[in-house]
């Protein structure tokens, strides 16, 4: 007589589908890692050579975790100087950081208007300061042997004709107009120009000589534009 | 911030310029900007419904979502905390946190499914804590390379300088040599030491508490808010159920002979 072996084990295909779509998850969750591994990574040989993927990854799992690296060595002061189109270039010069910036340290926590104003003006200033370097580097470039008028010239392009304003000039010149309304000046009898100016903040070496003198620096200025 | 200050960010009286073109989950951002408030109701409602754990995995699909569009319709304002909030979210879609504290918990129509869920949830938690480990691991690499935090002097620059000048010992704290030396090495050390040692039972606990010292620190003296909020609820997630249970069996039974006392 044959002994037939009823334990026999038989195919479970529950067991088989969970331990595919296990595999499966697994795998997603490795490539996932691996991909953010290298994108925050600094740019090395394997980043750059899967640079033509950064832009779909980035459009999805964008992310950056400098802070403060390196940490701010200066201090900025916007200035938006009201400048009178009559006879007598009377100029009225605001600087916008230091009252929102006073605002923000009365009431800490709840300060998130002027911290959202601080952060919309901090922004726009520094986009619009790179969109500036950004076009005078094409400039220096594509026209090497240009004079430094002729580049001033393309630059206040930027600013005179709206065609090329950009969202973050928009933005600042939208907020010259309500200090404007809030001081009483009259638009039609001004014009305004954006200037941003850089303070050095002591090195730490320096931290308590009475005696530093601070640089201070123009990274930028507008041309004059009607407000 | 995007609650708050919504008036500022997206209203049409805002001194802001957006850009009319753009579109957001295929929807012009005109259009969703003119309806800003109906948008941050919907949203105020999906998170009351989170909360309790109403509508489970496809609430908070929507919460990412609505979060998504506000990112995108004002980027200006967002920081590395909405950056990391942003995927937390996202991690959040697959987590099963319905067990406790919700109206009800998930059931599950096969046990295929429930084996599969728990996987993703599993894996979507400990993405969380992986993410924020990379967060401190390439924050310390990137400073490592910069003279400043290399040097012991980086903290004085950050408090001493007018956007983050939180308080009026700033410049007290930041002019005191030993002061900024021992915190800008402490916060070194502190992101590399985290994303290694976190693991680590024995470790866990102080690098805990120093994280809090940490973003408390950078909360009160730098006025970055909900960035440090939300580092420090994820520390949170570094302890299983047993180990909370263990701790909420240890605070009462350290209270219990206290209360008896009393009753005598």
């Amino acid at each position: 007589m044959t002994n037939i072996n009823k334990n026999t084990s038989r195919f479970d295909i529950n067991e088989y589908i969970i331990s595919l779509c296990k595999i499966f998850v697994f795998f997603i969750f490795i490539t996932y890692w691996i991909a953010t591994l290298i994108y925050c990574s600094p740019n090395n040989f394997i980043r750059i050579e899967l640079n033509k993927y950064e832009a779909v990854f980035e459009s999805m799992f964008y992310q950056k975790w400098t802070f403060f690296t390196p940490p701010p060595k200066v201090n900025e002061r916007v200035y938006f100087l009201f400048i009178d189109k009559t006879k007598n270039k009377q100029v009225i010069a605001c600087e916008i950081f230091h009252t929102i910036r006073k605002n923000k340290r009365k009431n800490p926590i709840f300060n998130t208007k002027y911290e959202a104003i601080d952060g919309m003006l901090t922004g726009s200033t520094y986009a619009l300061n790179n969109s500036v370097s950004d076009r005078l580097e094409i400039l220096r470039k594509t026209y090497p042997d240009s004079s430094k008028a002729y580049f001033q010239k393309e630059l206040n392009l930027l600013f005179t004709n709206e065609k090329y304003h950009s969202v973050h000039f928009k933005t600042l010149k939208n907020y010259a107009q309500e200090i404007a309304k809030k001081y009483n000046i009259n638009k039609n009898n001004y014009t305004f120009k954006i200037r941003m100016v850089t303070i050095e903040i002591p090195p730490f070496k320096d931290r308590f000589n009475k005696r530093f003198i601070p640089k201070k620096k123009i990274v930028f200025e507008t041309f004059p534009v009607s407000i | 911030m995007f609650i708050t200050s919504s008036e500022l960010l997206y209203g049409q009286n805002s001194f802001i310029y957006h850009n009319t073109g753009s579109y957001v989950f295929g929807v012009n951002s005109s259009i969703l900007r003119e309806n800003y408030q109906i948008l941050i109701i919907i949203y105020i409602i999906l998170i009351t419904l989170y909360f309790f754990g109403i509508g489970k995995h496809f609430t908070a699909f929507l919460v990412f979502v609505l979060f998504r569009t506000f990112q995108e319709l004002n980027g200006m304002v967002s920081n590395g905390g909405d950056n990391l909030l942003y995927f937390i979210l996202l991690y959040m879609i697959f987590i099963d946190s319905y067990k406790y504290f919700s109206v009800s918990k998930i059931q599950y129509t096969t046990i295929r499914i429930e084996k599969i869920s728990n996987l993703l949830s599993n894996l979507a938690a400990y993405s969380i804590c992986i993410h924020l480990c990379f967060v401190y691991f390439f924050s310390a690499i990137g400073k490592i390379n910069t003279s400043e935090w290399y040097k012991g002097v980086a903290v004085y620059y950050t408090l001493i300088s007018e956007r983050f000048n939180g308080t009026n010992y700033n410049s007290l704290l930041a002019k005191n040599g030993y002061f900024t030396t021992i915190s800008t090495y402490f916060t070194l050390v502190f992101e590399l030491l985290f994303p290694f040692f976190i693991w680590n039972r024995y470790w866990r606990f102080p690098l805990i508490i120093s994280g809090i010292f940490l973003h408390i620190g950078i909360y009160i003296f730098m006025m970055i808010h909900d960035f440090e909020i939300l580092f420090i609820s994820l520390y949170g997630l570094f302890f299983s159920d047993d180990d909370l249970r263990s701790f909420k069996e240890h605070l009462v039974n350290s209270w219990k002979p206290l209360l008896k006392e009393q009753k005598l």
